[in-house]
């Protein structure tokens, strides 16, 4: 068990999300950042698709029951194991008695923390994301337990540690966003198109996990569609200009054009942008 | 005679089939929303689930489109993949002319008493109708479940009097109460939770619209039918317990 001092900004539990159930509207869910999730698990042999928490901005403080092996992966964040400072990226053993504190995500939004062998929460349709109205919690509170599985072996990590595996941190300082083209793309004139290819947006301050808003205001003459289908990575233009791209927690669906759609990889990059980061979109070839 | 319009009706909606995204097949038709296009569509969309059926591969609908999305996309060629789907509709549309889809018609409750609808007076000053006509619109109508959106549960109907149409507030609500009937536009509705939103409310339904304990957590899928059931304040207390208890049956009838 892992008892939870301090929950943190917003932390959650997070895997790779819900399928097959957009019938009853219920989210996709997931993890923000799929590269960073994905390492923290591969990092410790986990299957890649274990459950890890995802910790926004002011993390949780976390008392250890028993030990395990753990990882945090990011960009960067401020971490302390028994108030000693220690590094992201890297796996960690802990002891009974231990206390994490994850005090500051310093660069990006979110770090992934896993340990050895995967958490145990409550499965709702297939998944453990967490999700307001879905899961009984919607984020990780004081006082909480976090169970953790049994199912592990602590040496393995230890002598068999993958030497190739390491958080790629370069990828992350690019600004350019990979895209395809939305089903309204083709609505926009070649000028709006263009300029849609080419200019650079910032991130506003409006960003959680169910979308991202751009600063800049594209005009343009769309009218609204009827509703239709929207997916994580859908980008959506109102008829006041703004650019909106959902992210994992999206509704299933909506009634703005949808003038692009990010790939996946573009999510992920996209989720550790900040306000006033700058992006670009380029698109790709279906 | 009839047979052959319908097969003509049915050969030329196939719009365009577009990829969204690496896991996602836009099916979109040139239809209207009507319910006799949406029952063209969701015997398309049962074809294809059919097609489909083992391969981790989920559709829904909405007015006009279907989505496809393939859980392990990297297993198919998706450019393959859409013009397969474009022979399969078009076979479909020369073989069957019927649609198997039989709907159930629920008969819900709700009860418009003034605390919960706190915009039926209003309503009714600006419909230039009376208060108890409005409910007798409201409850006389069979309203039609295009699909889920929005919110889990929440049923996108249509069918709504015309006298009924009227927009949604200027500003939402911060919270507008689970069960919440309203009318939003040319639609209207049910809050499966509580949440924002800018609905004109007319009264509530004391059913589980959605709740994620059952196997098929929606009360509602596309197709079905709805029609109202005025109940006293009551009624609906009681049916409320009755939920509570698990021991209330939605009254429902399944056409053929």
């Amino acid at each position: 068990m892992i008892k939870v001092l301090h929950p943190g900004l917003h932390t959650t539990f997070q895997d790779i999300g819900r399928f097959g159930v957009a019938q009853y509207a219920i989210p996709q869910s997931g993890v923000m950042d799929e590269y960073a999730a994905k390492l923290a698990n591969l990092l410790l042999q986990n299957k890649a698709n274990y459950p890890v928490l995802e910790i926004s901005l002011f993390g949780p403080k976390l008392l250890f029951e028993k030990e395990t092996e753990l990882v945090c992966t990011g960009l960067k964040a401020k971490i302390q194991l028994n108030s000693v400072e220690v590094p992201i990226n890297e796996v960690l053993a802990v002891k009974k008695g231990d206390v994490l504190h994850i005090q500051q995500v310093s660069e990006g939004n979110y770090v992934y923390l896993a340990c050895n062998g995967g958490f145990i929460s409550d499965v709702v349709f297939n998944s453990r994301s967490f999700y307001e109205g879905i899961t009984p919690q919607e984020k990780v509170e004081k006082q909480d337990e976090l169970a953790m599985s049994n199912s592990y072996q602590l040496a393995r990590a230890s002598t068999e540690k993958h030497a190739q595996l390491k958080f790629q941190k370069e990828q992350y300082k690019n600004d350019i966003l990979e895209v395809f083209e939305g089903p309204e793309f083709h609505c926009l004139s070649q000028v709006q198109q263009d300029k849609l290819l080419n200019a650079k947006f910032h991130l506003s301050k409006n960003y959680n996990r169910m979308a991202f808003q751009i600063e800049e205001i594209f005009s343009n003459q769309l009218e609204s569609i009827i509703t239709s289908p929207v997916i994580p990575g859908t980008v959506q233009l109102t008829p006041d200009g703004k650019l909106i791209v959902l992210m994992k927690d999206a509704q299933i669906t909506g009634g703005y054009p949808r003038v692009l759609q990010l790939g996946r990889k573009a999510i992920s990059l996209l989720a550790q942008k900040r306000q006033n980061e700058a992006i670009q979109f380029q698109k790709l070839k279906i | 005679m009839k047979t052959t319009l319908k097969l003509e009706r049915l050969m030329h909606k196939l719009k365009r089939i577009f990829q969204l995204g690496e896991q996602v097949l836009l099916v979109e038709f040139d239809m209207s929303i009507s319910t006799e296009d949406l029952n063209v569509l969701l015997h398309y969309k049962i074809q294809l689930e059919d097609k489909y059926k083992n391969k981790n591969v989920e559709i829904t609908n909405t007015y006009t489109c279907l989505s496809i999305r393939f859980k392990n996309a990297n297993e198919f060629n998706l450019n393959t993949e859409k013009q397969l789907i474009k022979s399969f509709i078009e076979c479909i549309s020369l073989n069957e002319n019927n649609s198997k889809f039989s709907p159930s018609v629920y008969h819900i409750p709700v009860c418009y008493k003034e605390e919960f609808a706190p915009d039926l007076a209003f309503l009714a000053g600006q419909l230039q109708l009376e208060q108890e006509e409005i409910i007798r619109l409201h409850s006389q109508a069979t309203y039609t479940v295009y699909f889920i959106g929005f919110l889990p549960g929440f049923p996108y109907l249509g069918g709504l009097n015309e006298k009924l149409h009227f927009p949604r507030k200027n500003t939402p609500r911060l919270k507008i109460p689970k069960g919440s009937v309203g009318i939003g536009g040319q639609q209207t509705g049910i809050y499966p939770s509580s949440s924002p939103g800018g609905w004109q409310l007319i009264g509530n339904c004391p059913l589980e619209i959605f709740d994620v304990r059952r196997k098929t957590p929606s009360l509602f899928q596309a197709g079905d039918q709805i029609q109202f059931k005025v109940v006293d304040k009551k009624e609906h207390k009681e049916i409320q317990t009755q939920v509570e208890a698990g021991i209330y049956h939605i009254k429902s009838t399944t056409h053929d």
